[in-house]
């Protein structure tokens, strides 16, 4: 055999595409965990209403294939052998998520196909949801300044494989998106059909969707701009008003419009959007997110100073019914600030709103204060933090129903460190005043928190008590006692873990109620990779360049990289006024520009190397009309705009009144997962020893299984 | 399975501190690849593409960098190799006089096209290859470590030893 070599080209830089030919991947966990659950007492008030002993068997298989760089394939198998009533509401095996997807880019029309589990995306305002049953996109022109994609979908939107009911709730779209230079139109249509539901007496229900949108970007001197708008509508059948099958509309028209038009001005570090919607009281699509009957204009401006310091102002005005006879109006004014504090070696950060809310029939007519602050400062290795909250409600309809609500928060952060293990300790207090004729309170709800790590351990624990003293004689007394521990211990592929939760509740007068769970679980971490080339080595160069202020950031900093050269990059970024906790660094940023609540950016490390970074995203209402379940959506969609829809994504439970509870069970669990060369990028809201819920988004090499759901920044309060 | 590219990656790191919030469906690009050039007259291409042996990549990598460090590079570039003469010229003026390039691993190797012409498989293979470049200078001993990918045309007789 003969070799004539000609060497074509030398000096490119890696392709990693070409690195990953030809593998054929597996991966996943395999989980078994027992567990015990208890009530003595109230049972209605337990978290844990079945006292049992139990147990399951939790599989998550990856497959991927890969026979050359553009084209790939993708298998998820995920289920469950249960027994347990807290993890599944079915027994034996219980198929959970099931996928197999294609991307060839070398077929004679790029396509992309899903079946199985995927996640739907139209848009915000016409689909957006997981659908079990399949997708395709076509990409048939992608050179020059014309490129097209064709989405076609169909799927059911069920919980269960077992209990699959296509004809239960399904939709079939279809998008075309076009892109002329810089400009992109976008025609969507969706039909949606629900079986008529003999329990709750409605009959079968069809709707069809329409929507027209366009965007494009310009620039108007230094400034750049973007133009966005959409025009919806729908026709068909809707549950009404409070989603009930009991109040369904017949044939029903109406429409849904969006326009917005932002800006940014880079040498000032100005940003603003004006945004105006207008839903009618009949335009309710399934599987979205958009209020009915509102209509609603707002004014968002931000801004970046030099020495970190970033504001933001608003000015938002809703109306609510505004088609019916009865219009709830909001007019909310906000504004906020964080920054460092040089002279105090410390970070602020200051949010107040005021709130208008008037019903046209002026049963409701209310002015609303809410301002908050929060400090962190060093005191050498020590930190603490400071949060202090004002809310006043000025009610002008109802005599002496203006509650006053006055809350301080205190806690340091201490860090410990023995036995090779590093971490901190953080004790902290919170003490609560309402005044108010019918639920005046005074709460002091005292918080320890302990998080050790190093080696093959991780070790966490949580307790508080708080106290709650009603004014009113008529309402009890309540001394509420919550303890959580949670240890973990890797040993090469295996992870053996132990936890511990208590729950105490005391009325007095009243009958207590004592529940506690325990568990005990092991997981195997598998990772089998074939490949027809050598492995390669890790050769991935470390991230360099400017890190954005936005999402950005997530895929901006890798895990893996130098810990300390992280730092220093996102310092030189802006990031200013970090509070350097036992290996990890926070700092108070808006990366998420349209979310109002409370947003950290968050660098953990481990051996010097990043072990993920973070964003932390406060779920407290911010006087905008969005609720828990809505900010989830916004978010989730901000990601969806930034990384393309999710590659995985695992929804179980509702969002409701108590949903910070849900999630402390286990029972409520938000999992979208986007693959990257490092890792994963997960948004979800993980459950928390402190009960706290609120929304995390990690860059990750990986993560366990979206069952396992104490996977968010323990350390970080 | 969905991976954001490189390019889009190098594209977040290039965002401007200030990103316009924006909504709706984005265009999501598969990657594709490149038009094949057209065969030589006779050649018949070779799909799917046969692997090609380790040991020929192998013996590929090793030939170029040899004819790297006895400063011949010219011997084994392709005739349409883009600059040419601005490689060479680089390998003249900047490259020190007893520098040899040594190869620390071959990460991996990827056929990019393949075809039959007169008894002979001829492959264009894109190679990995991480590299070392040894030199002493005033100060001692140097090393500068990369990571390259070289595109390669590699022929086999079939049916030969």
């Amino acid at each position: 055999m003969s070799v004539r070599l000609r060497l074509a080209a030398a000096g490119l830089a890696v392709a990693a595409c070409a690195a990953a030919a030809q593998d054929f991947t597996v991966s996943g966990t395999n989980t078994v965990r027992w567990e015990r659950y208890e009530t003595r007492g109230a049972v209605a008030g337990s978290p844990y209403p079945f006292t049992t002993t139990t147990g399951y068997d939790e599989f998550v298989l990856n497959l991927g294939w890969q026979p050359s760089s553009f084209d790939r394939w993708r298998g998820l198998v995920a289920g469950v052998v249960n027994d347990s009533p807290y993890r599944s509401p079915d027994r034996d095996v219980v198929p959970e998520r099931l996928l197999l997807a294609r991307e060839n880019g070398e077929a004679a029309i790029p396509y992309r196909a899903e079946a199985g589990d995927f996640f739907a995306f139209t848009g915000i305002r016409t689909q957006q949801r997981p659908l079990k049953g399949a997708a395709v996109e076509l990409q048939p022109v992608t050179d020059g300044d014309f490129r097209t994609s064709v989405l076609a979908f169909a799927g059911a939107a069920q919980h269960s494989w077992r209990h699959l009911q296509w004809s239960d709730d399904n939709t079939v779209g279809l998008s075309w998106l076009s892109e002329v230079g810089k400009a992109r139109f976008t025609v969507n249509a969706l039909r949606n059909s629900r079986e008529a539901n003999a329990p709750e007496g409605a009959a079968r229900r069809t709707q069809e969707v329409a929507s027209l949108a366009a965007e494009a970007p310009f620039a108007l001197g230094a400034t750049a701009w973007r133009a966005e708008a959409e025009a919806a509508t729908l026709r068909g059948d809707h549950d009404g008003a409070f989603g009930s099958a009991a109040t369904v509309v017949r044939d029903a028209r109406d429409n849904g419009f969006f326009a917005q038009l932002s800006g940014a001005h880079a040498p000032s570090g100005t940003g603003w959007r004006l945004r105006g919607e207008r839903y009618g009281a009949d335009y309710r699509p399934y599987g979205t997110a958009v209020t009915a009957d509102r209509r609603s204009l707002e004014a968002h401006l931000t801004g970046l100073a030099p020495g970190g310091l970033s504001w933001r102002a608003r000015v938002q005005d809703f109306r609510d019914g505004f088609e019916g006879p009865n219009p709830l109006d909001t007019r909310v004014v906000g504004a906020g600030l964080s920054s460092p504090w040089a002279a105090l070696a410390a970070t602020v950060s200051a949010d107040a709103f005021r709130q208008e809310l008037e019903r046209a029939d002026g049963t409701l007519d209310q002015r609303n204060l809410t301002a908050n602050a929060f400090l962190s400062r060093s005191f050498g290795a020590v930190i603490g933090q400071l949060g202090l909250l004002y809310q006043r409600v000025d009610d002008r309809v109802t005599a002496d129903a203006s509650p006053r609500t006055k809350q301080v928060n205190a806690s340091v952060i201490v860090p410990v460190a023995f036995a090779g293990l590093q971490g901190s300790i953080a004790p902290g207090v919170t003490w609560r005043d309402v005044s108010n004729a019918f639920s005046a309170t005074r709460d002091v709800h005292a918080t320890l928190q302990l998080f050790l790590s190093g080696g093959p351990h991780r070790f966490s624990l949580n307790a508080g008590r708080l106290s709650q003293d009603p004014a009113l004689a008529a309402t009890p007394d309540v001394a509420t006692v919550n303890f959580g521990l949670d240890y973990r211990y890797r040993r090469g592929a295996h992870e053996f873990g132990v936890d511990v939760t208590t729950f105490d509740r005391r009325p007095t007068p009243g009958e207590k109620t004592e529940a506690w769970r325990a568990g005990l679980t092991w997981v195997w971490h598998f990772d089998h990779r074939v490949r027809a080339a050598p492995a390669p080595v890790a050769a991935v160069a470390t991230a360099q360049g400017t890190v954005p202020r936005d999402l950005g950031v997530l895929a901006a900093v890798s895990p893996g990289d130098p810990f300390d050269a992280t730092v220093a990059r996102l310092a030189a970024a802006g990031y200013a006024g970090g509070a350097n906790l036992p290996g990890a660094v926070a700092w108070e940023a808006r990366p998420l520009a349209e979310i109002e609540g409370r947003q950290r950016v968050v660098v953990i490390g481990d051996s010097g190397r990043v072990e993920r970074v973070g964003v932390i995203v406060s779920l407290a209402p911010a006087g905008g009309g969005d609720d828990a379940a809505r900010t989830w959506e916004r978010v989730r969609r901000a990601l969806i705009e930034r990384f393309g829809r999710p590659a995985t994504t695992f929804e179980e439970g509702e969002f409701g009144a108590n949903f910070a509870r849900e999630v402390a069970a286990g029972r409520l669990i938000r999992i979208a997962e986007w693959n990257t060369d490092r890792g994963v990028i997960r948004l979800g809201i993980p459950r928390r020893l402190d009960g706290a819920a609120r929304i995390e988004i990690h860059h990750a090499r990986a993560f366990a299984s979206p069952r396992d759901t104490a996977w968010g920044m323990e350390a970080i309060r | 399975m969905r991976t954001i590219a490189p390019a889009l990656l190098l594209a977040l790191l290039a965002a401007a501190p200030l990103a316009i919030a924006q909504e709706g469906r984005a265009f999501n690009p598969i990657a594709r690849p490149a038009a094949r050039p057209a065969l030589p007259d006779g050649a018949v291409r070779v799909t799917p593409p046969l692997p090609v042996p380790r040991e020929r990549v192998e013996a590929a990598v090793a030939t170029v960098a040899k004819a790297w460090s006895d400063k011949r590079l010219e011997t084994v570039l392709a005739p349409g190799f883009q600059r040419r003469a601005e490689l060479a010229d680089a390998m003249q003026a900047k490259v020190p006089r007893d520098a040899s390039l040594r190869v620390t691993a071959i990460q991996g190797w990827q056929v990019l096209d393949q075809w039959r012409l007169g008894g002979t498989l001829v492959s264009r293979v894109s190679v990995t290859v991480r590299t070392q470049v040894e030199f002493s200078d005033a100060t001692g001993f140097q090393a500068r470590d990369g990571t390259n990918e070289w595109v390669m045309t590699i022929r086999m007789r079939e049916g030969g030893p």
